[in-house]
């Protein structure tokens, strides 16, 4: 390396050297880390909410497949419908609902 | 760093190793300066340098026990760590400013200039200021490492986890860029 280059670099890292200058505070920093390790001296951030979630969304699922298994189970439970409600009325009994014009009764022709 | 600094900040080390916060403290005095210039420099965010210097030295009081002499030296594993830490953040950064939740970095000066700091020096420190923000990221890690950490060019390099030839490399571009800056503000101001 030339004598030249070797002064325009040093002038260059002066120069970035003057330009980096900031005021720092070491005490503050010092007292900040303390603070951070007097909080959760084994504090695990990446750990705890990656699991939470995972906990969550099974703890639902299961639910979900449980409430889904149940209903299906119990044919009471099945929700009714209110035009086949009406049409009992109308009718009269749960056979007249599926089948209000007594096309498929029992001496039909049809 | 002379082998006597170098020996009583590993000395340093081995206490923190051990727990002793009031040699955590003495590292933080010996070396949080340096780190915050670097850190601050790059990253364009003082709160976010704070920041993580913070880490840097939690890292250090939870793995100090892990630290080995003979892979480099104390000051250059601090650096090392800064390294990482500040392109993690840079990242994490870049990502925020491009999905909009962040803005761009402001231009951060010493807010204190000395009474000798004249207005045409004032002037050329901006420019510097500017063309190192302007660098690209690992040109600007290594000048700064270099310049305002002074570590050599084998320190940079196991910091930034690179060859010394790229690191060569790395500084040769940026100072001439630099270089480039400073003379076209000269031009501007003649």
């Amino acid at each position: 390396m030339s004598r030249q280059k070797e002064d325009t670099d040093t002038d260059i890292n002066a120069l970035v050297r003057a330009a980096s200058a900031v005021p720092t505070d070491e005490t503050a920093t010092f007292y900040k880390v303390l603070s951070r390790l007097d909080a959760d001296p084994h504090r695990t951030p990446v750990q705890l909410p990656s699991l939470a979630p995972s906990v969550a969304l099974a703890s639902f699922a299961a639910l979900m497949l449980a409430a889904g298994t149940a209903g299906y189970a119990l044919p009471d439970l099945a929700p009714t419908n209110p035009d086949d409600q009406i049409l009992a009325l109308a009718f009269g009994g749960s056979d007249a609902v599926r089948d209000p014009f007594g096309l498929t009764a029992p001496g039909s022709t049809k | 760093m002379s082998d006597r600094t170098q020996a009583h900040t590993a000395a340093l080390l081995s206490a923190i190793a051990r727990k002793d916060r009031r040699a955590l403290g003495e590292l933080i005095a010996v070396h949080g300066r340096g780190l915050t210039l670097v850190a601050t420099r790059y990253l364009g965010s003082p709160e976010d340098a704070d920041e993580v210097i913070q880490d840097v030295f939690l890292r250090v009081w939870r793995h100090a026990s892990k630290y080995d002499p003979q892979k480099a030296r104390v000051k250059t594993w601090l650096y090392r760590i800064t390294v990482n830490l500040c392109i993690d953040r840079h990242r994490r950064m870049s990502l925020r400013r491009f999905i909009g939740l962040d803005d761009p970095p402001v231009e951060i000066a010493d807010p204190q200039p000395s009474a000798a700091d004249r207005l045409e020096d004032r002037h050329t420190l901006d420019t510097v200021r500017a063309a190192i923000a302007a660098l690209p990221a690992r040109q600007r890690m290594a000048l700064l490492l270099s310049a305002v950490a002074e570590l050599d060019t084998n320190d940079v390099a196991t910091a930034m986890a690179i060859s010394p030839g790229a690191v060569e490399q790395l500084l040769v571009r940026a100072r001439r860029k630099l270089r480039a800056a400073t003379t076209q503000n000269e031009e501007q101001t003649t």
